[in-house]
């Protein structure tokens, strides 16, 4: 680490090291143990952070008495809430679709399930048109499929 | 009894319930107007961005998703109208006035001090918006980088580079005598 990058550091993660990033924090330490500019650029952001926070001192009646009139001055009839026309498209948003173990593996099982059928599942062809009541096979799957007129290519 | 958590109440209040939106609203109040207080510098100005928020929070629950925080919903509404809202008078840092002082140290250390503290405020008063914003989060509302940059609608680098420009900025003020800032001023 040098030292213009233990400034930049400073300032994105303040002057508390115990807070940092512990690769970062290591880093820092060692440079401000080796090289004294370090060490006094720590100090100096330990006295930054310490002056920006002495202005945080809460003002506490101030605060108070301002929070009371402003929840005061919100008038009795609030008005009309905005809703959607449609707001029921709006549940999908609601559907988690983040991946998770039991959604997984519901996928794999049905895909697995898809390509057993696929593969073992029973076949349809002509010769068992006899289960479609009052067809034969000439009625349905043949007619289905009747070769192209013109040149007798069969789909 | 549990207290009811932010994003439970503001279903109720999504489905019109004035009750839950008051105690919604009682339980943010304090917080988001010292955060609209530090970003604006103006009192009035905070109360009515405030007053604001809180009618839209109202207005729009029935639109709200819980992707995000209640509370990081709300900030950026009221770090939103902050920061839109043009300056009606000039920046009066509250804190440059009185901090306690430091019973440790001597006279002449705590004026040094209190000196430094007040060309800190006042520095900060005059970042640009955004800078000051960041740093109002990370350190006023104790936020980390993360939850500033979802506020403030940015990256975390965002940020972390907002953070950097406004240190140094502080830094600057910091170094330069105060004869020359006041002679700089004018």
């Amino acid at each position: 680490m040098k030292l213009a990058e233990l400034q930049d550091a400073l300032d994105i993660y303040g002057s508390e090291l115990a807070a940092w990033p512990d690769e970062l924090r290591r880093s820092a330490e060692r440079l401000v143990a080796s090289e004294p500019a370090a060490a006094d650029c720590l100090e100096q952001a330990r006295q930054l952070d310490r002056l920006i926070a002495r202005r945080v001192q809460a003002q506490t009646p101030v605060l108070d008495e301002a929070a009371t009139r402003v929840l005061a001055r919100l008038p009795r009839e609030l008005p009309r809430q905005r809703r959607f026309a449609l707001s029921w498209p709006l549940a999908l948003l609601d559907v988690d679709l983040a991946p998770s173990r039991w959604r997984l593996a519901a996928l794999a099982v049905v895909a697995f399930l898809g390509v057993a059928l696929g593969l073992f599942g029973p076949d349809i062809d002509a010769s068992d048109a006899g289960w479609l009541p009052g067809a034969s096979a000439e009625t349905t799957l043949a007619v289905m499929f009747e070769p192209e007129p013109l040149t007798g290519v069969r789909p | 009894m549990e207290e009811a958590s932010d994003e439970a109440l503001m279903q109720r209040v999504a489905g019109g319930d004035q009750v839950a939106f008051r105690l919604l609203a009682r339980r943010y109040t304090r917080r988001a107007l010292q955060l609209a207080h530090r970003v604006t510098g103006n009192q009035a100005d905070a109360e009515e961005i405030l007053q604001e928020a809180l009618l839209r929070v109202w207005v729009n629950a029935p639109r709200w998703r819980p992707m995000a925080a209640f509370r990081t919903w709300f900030y950026r509404v009221v770090l939103n109208l902050c920061l839109s809202r043009r300056r009606r008078a000039p920046f009066a840092p509250l804190e440059a006035a009185g901090d306690p002082p430091d019973p440790a140290a001597d006279p002449e250390t705590r004026r040094e001090d209190d000196e430094a503290a007040r060309r800190v405020a006042a520095a900060i008063a005059e970042l640009p918006a955004r800078q000051r914003a960041a740093i109002v989060l990370t350190y006023d509302e104790d936020l980390s980088n993360a939850e500033a940059a979802a506020i403030l609608e940015t990256s975390v680098s965002g940020v972390e580079a907002l953070l950097v420009r406004a240190k140094r900025s502080l830094r600057e003020q910091l170094r330069s005598p105060p004869e020359r800032r006041n002679e700089e001023d004018r």
